[in-house]
């Protein structure tokens, strides 16, 4: 491609050499050029489009921890060096805001003189006629019989009605059609720096939040209270609207081939002035206080479990919510820890010093994985769920005793049972497989404690967004449509006339035509323009039908 | 409410006829280019222009200028003017403009259905075929519109739920889109190039994305599944068009070089010659997209908008959140490219696939590679 890219630059010429003295200040002035001419522009459009690709490409954090952490075991050489370059976190890394900083400065840069430009264009009338008009890429000549002046003001009025900002003088007429095309670009431009704003804003000063609610519990609007909690930037706890969710009832039901028919989470809410009202929150149908949404997000199972002693005192009783390992049929995962059994045990302890074992006394803790299968079915890989809904539901108890580790100091999730310094419980294949119930099979322990599974019942998760800004955010994006379809359909073209009279008393008029973008239309609709006002600005005699030939 | 089994029997049958209408279809664009007079093609760009102006050379006298305006519609008025009558405006390069109180209304109902005017590869046996393909397209697209209708019906619900139903939506569109072009521009030479990918695409969705009748999924169920993937097919359907016109630019353009080095044109260069210039390729590759863009924008604007109700954000980089964002990254690149004088012809085309790579990836690649919020079940949308 042999193109001279020096001649196609939209930058202008380099300035002379300037003074020493005034060099720092010209070599800013030149970056500052570079920096917002078109071609930067591009190049830096590309390089985001470029950059937003290891996004999908790679698993990132903000979209799906698991994943990260799946890729960091995968490949240990790799994901190192990925994490340096931020490549887990894409959207949010120096880089990317990097890219899209300068993209906007650029932006900033090249729309300000337009619209100074723009503005200027729109005060002044429509630039005057060039001395030759047959030389415009569409030009048109004729003679009239009607007198110079009857001709410019015939063509005002006919350029005016096609809505052509006109100007006039004795003999030339100029006309302009299509500001609203620059109009619209510079508001699409406007418009989307508006936006960045505005999503910047509600990042900085919103929060979102997740709960998992079990069925008949409530959940108060506090950071305190999320189980997972992300504030922005600027976000203080006390920005937090204190409004109250009441869960009555979860319901789910499934089509015949187990995918999903309807979630409906049956809720109170209660407003922070004291207003009560009930809702059926639904999947795309959140729930508003406010700029602040609560959204259905989740669902699965919780299994009631009671832990008694020989004599029958109980000594835990939870209703413990149940992970889905599969997101399909729900097969669960549950944990439940007993920390405290009033009973004592012995635990096997080493001396680090001498490197003997010793037996010292310690207390009775039990943990235990649940898995609970909505509809079980038995297979060659054991027994699996069959769909989604508790149509057979059973429990399958795992046990063990020894040190939970609740009381070391290290945070642990309520979802995860560390087995490393507990032993599993033997616990017959027959007593370990129960349905849960009121009257459900007592899973005997060690020292004559035994687990009973009563019941099962069903939570929800919702999340919290607060995204003060997104208001804006959507006046921002009405505004980038309208000014984009201005922008794109409007066609901005001049026409000039001038009339001469001849000698013969009659009058040449000449019309020059020049479209300022889409060349090929303005061709078309030239001669069009040109025959119309031709046929205005005969004398009205000619048009009638009555006298044809005179 | 179950599924309308025979309904959705019913639709599964009109789809499979409408790839077989739309086959021959093909079949008899090409056999117009085989029967016909393809060089031709290139000489008959203008043909719009006519109906507004005569073409003539600048007449040299008062009589030879009023012959020029003569046209068979307003033979009697004209001649009967007396020769020092103004003459039409004669433009900058000679032709005459019909003074607009005699012009006949452009009837732009009857230049479709005129396969002559609409043909673009001359006459003969060869516009039979061509003008047989227009039929056949229309019944096709008949057909196609009775599958997609008899689907919704059966599932009581709109027709676009899955990737299945998808590809059927954006083979519509592109179709759609021709038909229309056919009406208002002497385009049938795009003929095969379009049914060619339409027919690919149907194929690939009765057979590989192929998914049966079904109600929605919870999160598909939503009145913005009707603004966002409407608007999300037509723009896709626009920009495979555009895909389309852009790789027949290409040809031609590779077709003009050859032939202007003198050198024999390779086997797909020449069908450089069945097409029209390059520069009206172009021209129409830019209005295309023009059009398309701000739909496509308004598609992913509306996507936020639904994200932000059923997902709590109007924007979280998903993954088929990113490819829309990168798809129209690549487009308002091209458009920006074009406004540059840099950047016309052939690095602009460039361009413009890259961007339709990154649509076709954005609908495929992200349902079938990653999981995101997008993948519902089965191939989702």
């Amino acid at each position: 491609m042999s193109i001279d890219t020096e001649q196609l630059s939209t930058q202008p010429a380099p300035p002379p050499q300037r003074p020493a003295h005034q060099r720092p200040l010209a070599t800013l002035r030149r970056g500052w050029r570079v920096l917002t001419s078109m071609r930067t522009a591009l190049l830096l459009l590309t390089l985001l489009a470029a950059a937003a690709i290891p996004g999908s490409l790679i698993p990132q954090h903000s979209l799906a921890p698991s994943a990260v952490a799946r890729f960091q075991q995968k490949h240990p050489t790799l994901a190192p060096i990925y994490a340096k370059f931020d490549l887990f976190d894409v959207f949010h890394a120096p880089w990317f805001a990097a890219i899209y900083a300068l993209l906007f400065i650029s932006l900033i840069g090249c729309v300000i003189p337009r619209i100074r430009l723009h503005v200027r264009a729109l005060l002044r009338r429509p630039p005057a006629a060039p001395r030759n008009l047959a030389r415009l890429p569409q030009s048109a000549r004729w003679e009239t019989d009607l007198p110079v002046d009857q001709v410019v003001a015939a063509a005002a009025r006919t350029l005016r009605r096609r809505r052509f900002r006109v100007a006039t003088d004795t003999t030339t007429l100029a006309a302009e059609k299509g500001y609203l095309r620059e109009s619209g670009n510079l508001l699409f431009h406007v418009a989307l720096l508006f936006l960045l704003v505005a999503i910047g804003v509600g990042s900085m000063f919103g929060y979102q939040g997740s709960k998992l609610l079990l069925d008949g519990s409530t959940f108060t609007n506090s950071n305190l209270l999320y189980d997972t909690y992300k504030p922005g930037a600027l976000t203080s706890p006390s920005d937090l609207d204190p409004f109250q969710v009441t869960l009555h009832q979860f319901k789910a039901t499934y089509q015949p081939d187990g995918s999903a028919a309807t979630f409906n989470a049956y809720v109170t809410a209660k407003t922070a002035s004291g207003q009560v009202s009930t809702h059926d929150l639904r999947v795309n149908h959140p729930l508003s206080f406010g700029h602040t949404n609560v959204y259905l997000i989740g669902h699965g199972y919780a299994l009631h479990v009671v832990l008694r002693d020989a004599k029958g005192n109980i000594w835990h009783e939870e209703t413990v919510p149940c992970i889905p390992q599969d997101l399909v049929n729900y097969l669960s995962q549950c944990v439940v820890k007993a920390p405290d059994t009033g009973a004592m045990t012995t635990r096997k302890v080493s001396d680090p010093q001498t490197g003997q074992t010793a037996e010292v006394p310690a207390p009775l803790q039990y943990g235990f994985l649940i898995t609970f299968v909505p509809t079980a079915v038995i297979t060659n890989l054991g027994v699996q769920s069959a769909f989604p809904a508790p149509d057979n539901p059973r429990a399958i108890v795992t046990a063990y005793t020894g040190n939970l580790g609740v009381n070391s100091g290290v945070p642990q999730s309520v979802y995860d049972l560390n087995t490393t310094g507990m032993t599993p419980l033997p616990i017959p294949l027959d007593k370990q497989f129960v349905t849960p119930g009121p009257s459900s099979a007592k899973i005997p322990l060690s020292q004559g404690f035994t687990l009973q599974i009563t019941g099962y019942t069903q939570w929800a998760s919702l999340q919290v967004k607060d995204d003060p800004a997104k208001g804006w955010a959507l006046v921002a994006a009405i505004l980038l449509i309208s000014g984009l379809l201005l922008s794109l359909r409007v066609r901005r073209r001049r026409v000039w006339l001038r009339a001469t009279p001849t000698a013969a008393g009659r009058t040449i008029v000449e019309a020059g035509g020049l479209a300022r973008t889409d060349a090929d239309d303005f061709a078309r609709e030239f001669p069009t323009l040109v025959g119309r006002l031709a046929a205005e600005i005969r004398p009205a005699a000619r048009e009638d039908p009555e006298c044809p030939s005179t | 409410m179950p599924v309308d089994l025979n309904l959705a029997h019913a639709s599964d049958q009109l789809f499979f006829v409408a790839i077989v209408l739309y086959t021959l279809a093909m079949l008899g664009y090409a056999a117009e280019f085989a029967f016909g007079r393809p060089w031709a093609a290139a000489t008959r760009e203008d043909a719009e222009i006519e109906a507004v102006v005569a073409r003539t050379a600048v007449p040299a006298d008062a009589s030879e200028l009023e012959a020029a305006l003569v046209g068979p519609r307003t033979a009697t008025e004209t001649v009967s003017r007396p020769a020092t009558a103004p003459a039409g405006p004669v433009l900058g390069d000679g032709r005459v403009v019909e003074v607009a109180a005699s012009r006949p209304a452009r009837s732009w109902l009857r230049r479709p259905v005129d396969p002559d005017d609409g043909a673009g590869a001359g006459g003969g046996s060869g516009a039979l075929f061509g003008r047989i393909a227009v039929a056949l397209t229309m019944a096709g697209w008949a057909v196609h519109v009775g599958s997609v209708t008899t689907r919704g019906l059966a599932a009581h619900r709109v027709p676009w739920g899955n990737m299945y139903e998808f590809s059927s939506m954006i083979a519509l569109v592109a179709v759609t889109a021709f038909l229309l072009l056919l009406l208002r521009q002497p385009v049938r030479y795009l003929g095969a190039f379009v049914m060619l990918p339409v027919v690919c695409y149907m194929a690939i969705a009765g057979t590989v994305l192929y998914t049966p009748a079904g109600p929605l999924v919870p999160a598909l169920n939503s009145y913005w599944i009707k603004i966002h993937v409407v608007a999300v097919i037509t723009a896709s359907g626009l920009f495979a068009l555009s895909a389309v016109l852009t790789g027949l630019y290409l040809v031609r353009s590779r077709y003009d070089s050859v032939v202007a080095r003198g050198a024999e044109p390779g086997p797909v260069a020449r069908l450089g010659r069945l097409v029209p210039s390059a520069a009206k390729l172009d021209t129409n590759t830019l209005r295309v997209i023009t059009f398309a863009f701000p739909i496509w924008t308004f598609g992913v604007i509306a996507g936020a908008i639904w994200a932000e109700s059923a997902w709590g954000r109007y924007w979280g980089w998903d993954p088929k959140e990113t490819w829309s964002f990168i798809t129209w990254v690549i487009y308002a690149v091209y458009l920006h490219a074009r406004a540059t004088a840099g950047f016309k012809g052939r690095r602009a085309a460039v361009i413009s696939l890259i961007g339709f790579a990154a649509l076709t990836f954005d609908f495929y690649g992200v349902n079938l590679w990653f999981s995101g919020l997008h993948s519902y079940q089965g191939p989702g949308v």
